[in-house]
């Protein structure tokens, strides 16, 4: 995955910002597909487009850092069927070094992607997780029911940065 | 690997070593500029190569060709050849992917670079590499010379080294390419004789250009934050940046938008 270090930083002070009541908060990045040698995959976020503070919802499983409304979802997915690009959800584990999905990211993950899969079939779904210095995703390629981990989080600017490397 | 070989690059940075291992490094020609830039990366411990030059070692490549040999040039040894045996005399566990060919004929090995290095004759060719690095996000540093002379006066050198970074100046916002010249350039090169090079102005700006990749990579200056353009004088002996970048916007290069990157997406309408 490569995106430039101006998305980057502007995911992060998204991210970072408190909400009312969410213990997180959570985005979109829309990503491109790319084809490289050895039948490697190179998946591009262009935009983000972070879930309004109203489209937070009050969880009752206290152990949830952030619930969004299914209207957010919705207008991910419009965007998807709309532009062709892929939808990544994320959010951010407030802590230094490499994160981890929880089992609540785990489990919900799979059920966001097939709704965009269902709307656009032919891109690159997943999510990505931040956490203040590294990042890793899942991702779905076009077709794949079962998801790979990018081995790799290229962030283009001054200076380059690599994260989620194998 | 041994721990002495980089102990005096230790200042680079804790994580410089492995930053630099796992670097994937693209160079387009080998010639005069990339010959330096190949060994010079292999000094500093890169190990992964994506290299791409149609030509043959001849005779007048050996007055600037680094590791370039007399029976390379009786035998046409393949520059890419060349390449491979200056890297793997230094770094014996290197992956070196090399195409004598154009790199548009291979193009997919070169989408997977980390940072590409243009050592490339003329400003279509830049063109073409620098839109197929901003496509696939991928840091592209220009290197290139050329020799004027008007008249009774003394020929003049003079050359560049650029950062194309996406998302910032591109080389047409940059002045380098300008349709004009575009459009002149298969009519003209240099008037000191047929593509004039020398291995004193292209060793400048090939090891400059290699500075600015590793500073780029370990951020060990802390200060590479903006486009790279350095003006060489090589009359004065001078590498300056170019007067342009006091004058660039903040706007976003209209050339390569941010959102055209990856494969060409076509939508049923």
């Amino acid at each position: 995955m490569r995106m430039t270090r101006a998305l980057y930083h502007s995911v992060l002070a998204d991210l970072s910002r408190p909400h009312l009541f969410a213990k997180e908060r959570v985005g979109f990045l829309f990503a491109r597909l790319g084809t490289a040698a050895n039948s490697l995959h190179l998946v591009f976020p262009v935009d983000y487009a972070p879930v309004p503070d109203e489209q937070y919802i009050k969880a009752a499983n206290l152990g949830i850092g952030a619930e969004i409304s299914s209207a957010s979802i919705r207008l991910a997915m419009q965007r998807t069927m709309d532009t062709g690009e892929g939808a990544l959800h994320v959010h951010m584990h407030e802590h230094s070094g490499r994160p981890r999905f929880s089992r609540i990211d785990s489990r919900e993950l799979p059920l966001l992607v097939t709704s965009f899969q269902y709307a656009c079939p032919g891109a690159a779904h997943g999510g990505l997780l931040l956490s203040k210095d590294d990042a890793i995703a899942l991702l779905w390629l076009p077709g794949q029911a079962d998801p790979i981990p990018a081995e790799r989080i290229s962030i283009v600017g001054y200076p380059l940065g690599f994260y989620g490397r194998q | 690997m041994s721990v002495d070989r980089y102990s005096r690059q230790s200042f680079l940075g804790k994580h410089a070593e492995a930053l630099i291992r796992t670097c994937v490094v693209g160079a387009v020609g080998l010639g005069g500029g990339g010959s330096h830039i190949t060994q010079q990366m292999a000094h500093i411990g890169f190990l992964h190569y994506i290299l791409y030059d149609s030509d043959v070692v001849e005779e007048p490549n050996l007055n600037r060709h680094v590791g370039a040999t007399k029976a390379d040039a009786t035998d046409n040894t393949p520059k890419i050849e060349v390449a491979r045996r200056m890297i793997l005399g230094l770094q014996l566990e290197a992956s070196i992917e090399a195409y004598q060919s154009r790199w548009q004929d291979h193009p997919y090995s070169l989408r997977g670079c980390d940072v590409i290095f243009g050592c490339v004759d003329g400003l279509a060719e830049r063109r073409e590499l620098e839109a197929c690095a901003r496509r696939y996000l991928i840091p592209y540093i220009d290197i290139g010379i050329d020799v004027h002379q008007v008249g009774t006066e003394p020929p003049v050198m003079a050359g560049q080294v650029i950062l194309s970074m996406p998302g910032g100046p591109c080389l047409t916002c940059l002045g380098l390419l300008t349709e004009d010249e575009l459009s002149k350039e298969t009519a003209r090169y240099g008037s000191a004789g047929p593509r004039p090079q020398v291995v004193w102005a292209n060793g400048v700006l090939a090891s400059t250009a290699v500075g600015v990749a590793v500073d780029l990579l370990t951020d060990w200056t802390r200060g590479l934050r903006q486009s790279v353009y350095l003006c060489y004088y090589g009359n004065q002996a001078i590498l300056q940046p170019h007067i342009r970048l006091e004058y660039l916007g903040t706007e976003v290069c209209p050339h390569y938008p941010p959102g055209q990157v990856g494969d060409p997406l076509f939508k049923a309408l």
